[in-house]
């Protein structure tokens, strides 16, 4: 089933099916400074809260997850995406979820994490929690739930 | 309610961890119940074949993670015949049994999914 948006005209139109009775749930899985794809995100993200449309959670997962450290430091000019994620999670209360696995892989992790594997700092940025894939795979069991995956 | 997920691998072996996380994911999501297509595609074929020797860079072996996949329940996996044919090898390559599927029925099996992941 192929989902396609324009927003020209500030309004999505998807092929195919009304989303007048969906809900969306996003994935990224792409790196935060490599390529375009979290700016994508953002934007879609946020067309859908100015047109009503249910948006469960932001799900993060491979190098997307490095969106979530609270060290990062683009120049002042460049897209600040960590605080934009923040800012509009915090704004529309939309969870913002981070794979455990992919993100200890990384070097990324909450205190939680942290404590258990004796490192000395937890970076994880406030607005970002640590989930399983289980919860990425359970919020698909809702069969009005899209997944799009930004890449 | 369980839906039918096509989760389509198309990146070759050992470029870091995008083999292992993919199946990662086909894995959780068969233990939540959702029937799982995995299909293997481009050079995502590159990772069923059988004269793979990870262990000279250090790599763990890809097989057994292929070999356990039935035992979790991921029973349909899929290979793209177009994408192993450009690549010069054919089913008796392969370190584990699958369907092989031309360009439309890949379609079709797309079309016929709840949900499509490209990873």
């Amino acid at each position: 089933m192929l989902i396609s948006f324009h927003d020209n005209s500030n309004s999505l139109y998807c092929l195919g099916y009304s989303a007048l009775m969906s809900s969306f749930l996003i994935l990224i899985t792409a790196s935060p400074q490599s390529t375009q794809a979290h700016l994508t995100a953002l934007k879609f993200a946020q067309q859908l809260v100015t047109d009503q449309i249910e948006l469960k959670s932001v799900f993060f997962y491979q190098d997307a997850v490095s969106v979530a450290l609270n060290s990062l430091l683009p120049p002042s000019d460049e897209p600040q995406i960590t605080e934009r994620w923040s800012i509009f999670a915090q704004k529309n209360q939309i969870e913002l979820q981070t794979c455990v696995a992919a993100s200890l892989r990384r070097g990324l992790m909450g205190a939680e994490e942290a404590k258990e594997h004796q490192i000395a700092c937890a970076n994880l940025a406030p607005a970002f929690s640590m989930a399983g894939l289980g919860q990425l795979a359970a919020g698909l069991n809702d069969p009005s739930v899209k997944l799009i995956h930004f890449k | 309610m369980p839906q039918i997920i096509n989760l389509i691998i198309n990146q070759s072996t050992f470029a870091g961890s995008h083999f292992k996380e993919s199946i990662d994911l086909a894995l959780v999501c068969a233990a939540f119940d959702h029937q799982v297509n995995l299909i293997f595609q481009h050079d995502g074929v590159y990772n069923l074949v059988n004269s793979q020797q990870s262990m000279i860079i250090g790599e763990k072996s890809q097989v057994d993670l292929l070999k356990g996949l039935s035992f979790y329940d991921i029973e349909n996996v899929y290979a793209d015949i177009d994408s192993m044919q450009t690549r010069s090898f054919g089913i008796e390559s392969l370190l584990i049994d699958v369907k092989l599927l031309n360009a439309s029925e890949l379609n079709r099996l797309n079309q016929q999914a709840d949900q499509v992941v490209v990873l």
